[in-house]
């Protein structure tokens, strides 16, 4: 019964949104000229999504405390960590609820605002930004293990990853100004870009649409689920 | 408010009655040729060698929440896996984001030991993991993990952002079995250097169904080359408009730009 009900409210409110987009919003005269009588619906509809997405916003937070907590308070493996969270969370909380200007007397909003500034700024984007370095390295790390010739495809993505290198630079325009200007391999390289590299990310991209549109109308009408 | 034009309007018409075509000859008997995905059974075999060595199975989702198909699609495989994993006793963690999905997320996999009679394992405190909103946090949360857990496999699936690489390269060098899929082409090379297997573009969408036991939802997979025929006719069609002498047919290609 459950399952049943919420394969009904599944396609009622997919119908909603697929009849809202599909109809026109004003029909043409010979069909009577009607508006679409759905789209005054549109707003609330999205709002109200809006607030179920909000509901579930806490669960999140509420796991990393029930992960935390335990070990917190039993000392085990990793407990200094799980204080740190909660010494942060308690910080976090304070310094953002208490950022807006005028909820304070002066010097405490100093102190918060100072405090949101070590947090936010001072810590959480320079911990961002030392993650995001690390991705220089592994860029060098994986682009080594791809780039091993083992097989034709290996073989071929080395020597047009080659071409594109050095058309992009003057050294490829230098090494192969003699030739004819289709071979030379800046010509190359925009060729390569251009025709088969848009050829490929367009195939890839009309296949992933198509496959978005099957998993909607399976999601939709429940195909293959205990609802279906 | 954006609303479909004509053509687009047939087209979803079109391809919507192309799928139900294949999951009502489904439900008669007529079931389609389904040629093998080299991504779906690395899956099986990843959580086989995790079961083999002891070690658990790290799960990663994708960005986006319950509105996008690319979470839902995610679901299918998790679903997947975690049944695998309740039936083969292998420990699986799964990291959910962002926090709107996290209960989804805990719901679907409940639902998998459940229907392989291993509710009573299942810890939910455990196995299903929110670490964070924040892109970088949660791909280093997962290159952690999987390095302190020392994890058999590492399964990457859903919409992934500029922190993919963060993500799979720890794993990739500790010599995990990494699997990802992803339907967008951004992260598609990054998840190609690291990962064992990588799904991209249909094959992410095809994953859900082709996993699945149930023949109607198998032969939506024939909706998805009937939808990929009809592009392709288009695509034909605006070649054979350009191609004929004097202009006779400018007004397919001019009607096919407008649309493009």
């Amino acid at each position: 019964m459950q399952r049943r009900l919420v394969w009904v409210i599944t396609f009622v409110a997919g119908l909603f949104f697929l009849l809202e987009f599909v109809l026109p919003e004003e029909a043409p005269a010979w069909l009577g000229g009607f508006r679409n009588p759905l789209t005054p619906y549109l707003d609330g509809a999205t709002k109200f999504l809006i607030v179920v997405a909000t509901m579930a916003f806490l669960v999140g937070p509420v796991n990393l405390v029930r992960q935390h907590l335990p070990t917190a308070l039993r000392r085990r493996k990793g407990w200094v960590e799980s204080v740190v969270f909660f010494v942060f969370l308690a910080a976090g909380i304070v310094a953002q609820a208490y950022h807006a200007e005028g909820r304070t007397a002066v010097a405490m909003q100093a102190a918060l605002d100072r405090l949101y500034g070590v947090l936010f700024y001072g810590l959480m984007l320079g911990f961002g930004a030392s993650s995001m370095a690390l991705l220089a390295f592994y860029l060098v790390s994986a682009a080594h293990r791809a780039f091993r010739v083992n097989n034709l495809e290996g073989g071929l993505m080395m020597a047009s990853a080659v071409i594109i290198l050095l058309g992009q630079v003057p050294l490829g325009d230098w090494l192969t100004q003699g030739l004819p200007e289709p071979v030379q391999l800046p010509s190359v390289a925009q060729w390569i870009l251009t025709v088969p590299n848009t050829a490929v990310q367009r195939a890839v991209l009309l296949g992933a649409c198509g496959g978005a549109f099957a998993a909607a109308v399976r999601q939709w009408l429940g195909v293959g689920t205990a609802q279906g | 408010m954006q609303h479909a034009d004509e053509l687009m309007a047939i087209l979803i018409a079109v391809l919507g009655a192309a799928i139900l075509f294949c999951v009502w000859r489904a439900q008669r008997g007529h079931l389609p040729y389904i040629r093998r995905m080299a991504g779906v059974a690395a899956i099986e075999r990843a959580v086989e060698r995790a079961t083999e060595m002891g070690r658990p199975i790290i799960y990663g989702m994708g960005w986006t929440d319950m509105q996008a198909i690319e979470t839902h699609a995610s679901l299918a495989i998790l679903t997947h896996v975690a049944r695998l994993a309740a039936r083969l006793q292998t420990p699986l963690i799964v990291l959910a984001r962002p926090s709107s999905v996290y209960p989804v997320v805990e719901e679907t996999v409940r639902q998998a030991y459940t229907a392989e009679g291993a509710v009573d394992r299942f810890d939910p405190k455990e196995q299903v993991r929110f670490l964070s909103d924040d892109s970088v946090i949660y791909s280093s949360g997962i290159a952690r993990l999987i390095e302190e857990t020392h994890a058999g496999c590492a399964i990457f699936f859903g919409a992934f952002d500029f922190t993919s690489l963060l993500m799979a390269e720890p794993g990739a060098r500790l010599g995990v079995l990494q699997i990802a899929g992803d339907p967008s082409l951004f992260q598609i090379p990054f998840f190609v250097c690291t990962c064992d297997q990588t799904l991209m573009g249909e094959e992410y969408f095809a994953a859900g169904a082709y996993v699945s036991t149930d023949p109607a939802m198998r032969a939506t997979l024939l909706g998805q080359d009937i939808i990929k025929a009809v592009f392709a006719g288009l695509i034909l069609l605006g070649v054979v408009a350009m191609l004929l002498p004097g202009g006779t047919a400018e007004w397919i290609v001019e009607w096919l730009k407008h649309y493009k």
